[in-house]
């Protein structure tokens, strides 16, 4: 599995978002999973809500903590992924892919260029992992 | 405390295992190396083992050894013999928690202490403080040696098979050659299941740990020991045992003895135990996904520890509540929600032993 793919853009909150046609796609880093550990809950928003960049859109939780979930771009939620619902560790299996969590509407699909590249993602990480 | 934290000898071989180190009462110990539920479910279902290391280990010897731990503990060795070990608790002229510990009675006038990791330092002034007047010689081995948890129902079967063990009762004491290795073995452990731990030279640590690894026991971290032990409300010092705690509180009163004996904090545990404690250990089980934590509500009362359960695959947590609360359901409030939980007594998940069953690969 790659942990820094090229093809998204990333937050310091580890939410990683693709852009596909209008919409982008969130999920969590491999980094985020793999720091979490099992993942047993994910609670999304609603079709229709609305989320602000760098807010809190959700929730994630494992054995011991509890996570809010940042979203990285403004706009509508279009899609939710309810097999990750039902599933919760598809997260940790796929973060990149079966793993995803919503779909948003953006407003400005512009904000994605303020996110972090999968360069300077991944030397955010390795700074994390130094401290660590 | 910062970067001074220790490391026990198994410290490479958690590493090596992808152990995801964090500092745990000063040492650097593996929380996990892969899945927190699987390193559980590996304890419920076949065998996993624990570094417990960190874990004190303080020989006491001589004549008077023995009357040295009956004037600190709670419990009455003298209800066990040489070869047996026994659950004691070590209190204040208060009757508060200096600790829980484990007795290994090895021989007539050879003991050795097992204590929380966090409270070493304070044992060791309490127990030398008692030690000081008696023939009682108090040697601190913790650093020599290394200590591994092998819990689960295949457990003692796969121990037995590397070498020449003992066949012990529970709790019973003895010593074994496990894959070369001298080791005390006990039958004791902080799961619920069935198993044993072993207390070999720090040198020898790694091969037995590698024997055992080799031989399919799951190695865990303090997560999934931590989930464990909360199934079956066993107390953590820090969490449900403290100076401010007492021991009848927190569902060990099977492990104080008043019956004509005097001990450290005999007379304030009599005292509470003829007025009633004002609270008690409970467990609760979540329905609805949340991750309880220390200091949330729970009902009237007030959450000690939080986590999941593989067995009940919900949330689960202990908590003191007033002493006149009964089972039923309450709620948890937890990051400013309401979730429905009941609330249980302990322990709470029926002590299972699988029987043996052939695992497919």
């Amino acid at each position: 599995m790659t942990d820094f793919p090229r093809d998204v853009r990333y937050t310091p909150e580890h939410e990683w978002a693709r852009l596909e046609g209008d919409l982008v796609r969130v999920g969590i880093t491999h980094y985020a999973q793999d720091a979490l550990g099992d993942v047993v809950y994910v609670e999304l928003p609603e079709l229709g809500a609305r989320v602000t960049q760098e807010a809190p859109f959700g929730e994630i939780q494992s054995p011991k903590a509890v996570s809010d979930l940042f979203a990285p771009v403004t706009g509508e939620i279009v899609e939710r992924n309810d097999e990750v619902v039902a599933a919760p560790e598809l997260v940790n299996e796929d973060p990149y892919g079966e793993g995803w969590l919503v779909a948003i509407r953006a407003d400005e699909p512009a904000e994605l260029d303020g996110l972090l590249d999968a360069r300077a993602y991944e030397e955010l990480v390795e700074s994390l992992d130094e401290e660590a | 405390m910062t970067d001074a934290a220790l490391r026990t000898p198994l410290y490479g071989e958690h590493v090596e295992a992808g152990g995801r180190m964090v500092t745990f009462a000063g040492w650097r110990l593996p929380v996990r190396y892969g899945s927190i539920l699987d390193e559980a479910r590996a304890v419920r279902n076949s065998a996993g083992m624990f570094d417990v290391s960190h874990m004190g280990r303080v020989r006491l010897q001589g004549s008077e050894a023995l009357d040295v731990l009956l004037r600190l503990g709670t419990n009455d060795l003298r209800k066990v013999a040489p070869g047996r070990a026994q659950y004691t608790l070590w209190c204040t002229p208060d009757g508060g928690a200096i600790d829980d510990l484990i007795d290994l009675w090895i021989a007539d006038h050879d003991f050795i202490v097992v204590m929380n990791a966090s409270r070493r330092d304070d044992d060791l002034a309490h127990l030398e403080d008692e030690a000081r007047t008696k023939d009682a010689t108090v040697v601190d081995e913790t650093m020599d040696t290394v200590m591994i948890a092998v819990q689960g129902p295949e457990a003692r079967g796969i121990v037995s098979s590397l070498g020449e063990v003992p066949e012990l009762p529970r709790f019973g004491v003895g010593r074994a050659t496990i894959a070369g290795v001298a080791a005390f073995v006990s039958r004791t452990g902080y799961t619920g299941e069935d198993g044993v731990e072993l207390v070999c030279e720090a040198g020898a640590g790694p091969r037995l740990w590698e024997a055992l690894r080799e031989a399919g026991v799951v190695p865990c971290g303090l997560g999934a020991r931590d989930a464990l032990r909360m199934e079956m409300g066993y107390p953590l010092y820090g969490h449900e045992l403290g100076l401010d705690i007492s021991p009848l509180e927190a569902g060990v009163a099977f492990a104080v003895s008043l019956d004509d004996r005097d001990f450290i904090g005999s007379d304030a545990l009599r005292k509470l135990a003829q007025d009633g404690p004002p609270r008690k250990l409970m467990g609760f089980v979540c329905e609805k996904p949340a991750v309880p934590q220390p200091g949330d509500e729970i009902g009237s009362g007030t959450v000690t520890s939080g986590g999941t359960s593989v067995v009940l695959g919900k949330p689960i947590g202990l908590g003191f509540v007033p002493s006149d609360t009964s089972p039923g359901p309450v709620s948890l409030r937890t990051r400013g929600k309401e979730i429905p939980c009941e609330l249980r007594t302990l322990p709470l998940i029926e002590r299972k032993r699988p029987k043996k069953k052939k695992t497919k690969t």
